[in-house]
């Protein structure tokens, strides 16, 4: 591991160095009054000195000290990996196929612990725990360069440490960004991260560096308050399909899906033919989906789960029960955005909890 | 890596009528790879889209295919004649174990176009019929012109397959069992230990055969179920089929009743 105190101003080379290898640098940017990532041309462009508010069904941006004092919006990694709409492939009436893959060479910065974990959890679905390998999410995946950031300032909504994804990301990542007051503690995991880190200036950390990285690492852990308890959890629920606590969350929930389209790891999707005008070729598209849509169930016609109280049940034990079943591990990361982005403030982390004490 | 979403193209060779709205098709397809029992593939007809449909023969010189008429691509794949060409791609998912039984008494269930499936599994005991017990076959369905394979019901009892039919209504000309497939097991001699049990069926049908089965003394480890989900992509990654803590289409569609207790029955899951 190589590790650097890396002045401020610094930092702007490093996207100049990604750019130069090759990379698609995607960074998150203020736009519409939100955190968003997007990909950036220059250092310029990537949100500074911002801080957030969330809660449940909030979210609102602000003047902060620190350069990233802020954690994440509504999109996150899966919008580049998992494009909303991909196309699969083209046919021609005499079944003639054609497969346009597209490549990308992405470098994530800013990304943070859950953005980290969220990633992990996508290989094992597209590739990992596959056994037929996704291509499409590969040639996007294969060649991701991540620069992570450590949360100093957590939102409210945040439960990256119930899960264990965050709100560090040490050796998960090509480099890791520590933000100091006056500097960056820069540390990198890999052959590439360490060739980028020589690139720029910066001098040997002082023990008062380390010392400074404690203390902000302790503010920002203990300002983490929202919890899940993972223990034995994929049982517990499993043992909750009946509660009387799903019709009460329905008659909140609106079905609207915003908690799964901003959910980092909700992968779903469906499958469409767009036809050319004079139908001469059919090109089959992937789109995003959701489980809240009646129709996501139906068989011949009739849909499966056709209560808003069945689907709500769906979502939440998919990421606290089914995934664990599916893919041994949770398939939720602790990034509160279906808590931030529920318009009725619908919090998983409450119901959770209900579902455990009293449902 | 190879795009998962190849079909190869499956030529019509011959399409048969087995009721008004019940056909077979019988595709030839190139380089097709090997498969079993229970198992399904995923067929395209141009411009309208994929659907998942079980093969229904362990022929291989075609590969046979058993659809109902339902929705909008099997509306469009009927209007299809022989000599047209549609995608497929497979073979996928779990299938029925028979290999693991040898020596076993075997009770087959199917209700409805639920046969389909348990078609091949059919076939299969009947090239192989002396290392296996005795074999029965429950059929049901909801008039006698839902009773799929007419034509292959007699090779099927002089291959040593004890078949037993029932009708939910008879109708004109029906002198056979009426009621629901269940009634069927009175005629039934199992010895629970040394006994598997495999269905394909509605829901409903194999909640109420499982039970049955289960209070005939067979173990839940030797009952096996075939589900049905919305499908999409047959591959793991669309999330359409999810069934609990599964995915249909490549954990299941054929699953222990072991597997699935906890979450088999749930309403709406
Ligand atoms: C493992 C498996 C094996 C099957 N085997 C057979 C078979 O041997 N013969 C047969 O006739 N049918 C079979 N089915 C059901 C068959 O797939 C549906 O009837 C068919 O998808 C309906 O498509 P549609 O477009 O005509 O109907 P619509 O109702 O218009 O459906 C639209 C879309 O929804 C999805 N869908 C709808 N119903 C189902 C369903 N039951 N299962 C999965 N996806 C569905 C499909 O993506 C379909 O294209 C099987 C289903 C599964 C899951
Ligand atoms: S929980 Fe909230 S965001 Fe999710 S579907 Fe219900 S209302 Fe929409
Ligand atoms: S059909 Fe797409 S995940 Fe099973």
């Amino acid at each position: 591991m190589l590790e650097k105190l890396v002045p401020k101003e610094e930092l702007g080379n490093l996207i100049d160095l990604l750019k130069e290898r090759g990379y698609t640098v995607v960074a998150p940017v203020v736009k519409d009054g939100v955190i968003l990532f997007e990909e950036v041309g220059s250092f310029s462009e990537v949100a500074r000195g911002v801080e957030e508010e969330q809660e449940k069904g909030y979210y609102r941006i602000k003047e902060g000290e620190f350069w990233f004092g802020y954690v994440h919006g509504p999109n996150s990694l899966k919008h580049f990996l998992h494009p909303p709409r991909t196309e699969l492939i083209r046919i021609k009436p005499d079944l003639s196929q054609e497969t346009l893959l597209e490549r990308k060479k992405y470098a994530f910065f800013g990304v943070r612990g859950c953005d980290l974990a969220s990633l992990r959890i996508l290989d094992d679905v597209f590739i990992k725990k596959n056994p037929h390998k996704d291509s499409h999410y590969s040639a996007l995946r294969e060649d991701v360069f991540t620069v992570a950031v450590n949360c100093t300032h957590p939102a409210k909504t945040c439960f990256c440490t119930s899960m264990g994804t965050g709100p560090f990301t040490e050796g998960k990542s090509d480099l890791t960004i520590t933000e100091l007051k006056e500097a960056f503690l820069i540390r990198a995991f890999t052959e590439e991260g360490e060739e980028i880190l020589e690139g720029l200036r910066g001098e040997v950390p002082k023990e008062e560096d380390y010392e400074e990285e404690r203390t902000l690492r302790e503010r920002a852990v203990s300002g983490i308050r929202r919890r899940v308890d993972r223990e034995g959890l994929p049982r517990k629920l499993l043992e909750k399909l009946e509660s009387p606590l799903w019709k009460e969350i329905a008659k909140r929930c609106l079905a609207c899906g915003s908690c799964a389209m901003v959910c980092p790891t909700c992968f779903c999707y469906e499958v469409v033919d767009d036809i050319s005008l004079d139908g001469s070729e059919s090109v089959r598209l992937r789109r995003w989906d959701v489980c809240f849509r009646e129709e996501f169930s139906a068989i011949h016609g009739i849909p499966l789960r056709s209560s808003i109280a069945s689907r709500y049940r769906q979502w939440l034990l998919h990421k606290f029960s089914y995934w664990v079943g599916q893919f041994g591990e949770f398939g939720c990361v602790g990034c509160g955005r279906c808590i931030t982005w529920c318009p009725v403030g619908i919090d998983i982390t409450e119901e959770v909890g209900r579902l455990l004490s009293d449902g | 890596m190879g795009n998962p979403f190849v079909l190869k193209r499956a030529l019509i060779e011959e399409v048969v009528e087995e009721n008004e709205n019940t056909r077979r098709f019988l595709l030839k397809v190139d380089g097709f790879s090997e498969f079993k029992p229970g198992q399904f593939n995923m067929l395209y007809v141009y411009a309208q889209g994929e659907v998942p449909i079980s093969i229904s023969s362990m022929r291989r010189d075609l590969i046979e295919h058993t659809v109902r008429l339902v929705g909008e691509v099997t509306e469009d794949l009927f209007l299809l004649k022989e000599g047209d060409y549609i995608g497929i791609r497979g073979p996928y998912g779990t299938h029925f174990p028979v290999e693991r039984y040898e020596g076993w008494d075997i009770v087959l269930v199917a209700g409805g176009l639920g046969l389909a499936d348990i078609k091949p599994v059919v076939e299969y005991l009947i090239e192989r019929r002396e290392v296996y017990g005795r074999v029965f076959l429950l059929v049901g369905a909801k008039n006698p012109s839902g009773l799929l394979y007419k034509g292959d019901y007699k090779k099927w009892k002089e291959g040593g397959i004890e078949l037993l039919l029932t009708v939910d209504k008879p109708a004109e000309g029906w002198s056979g069992h009426v009621g629901v497939v269940t009634e069927l097991f009175k005629f039934v001699e199992l010895e629970p230990h040394r006994t598997v049990g495999m269905m394909c069926g509605p829901e409903v049908m194999m909640y109420f055969t499982t039970k049955k089965l289960l209070k005939l003394g067979l173990s839940k480890g030797n009952i096996y179920l075939s589900m049905e989900r919305h499908m999409k992509c047959a591959v793991g990654t669309c999330g359409h089929c999810q069934f609990g803590y599964t995915f249909v289409c490549k954990d299941g569609p054929i699953f222990s009743y072991e597997r699935i207790k906890p979450i088999f029955g749930v309403k709406e899951l």
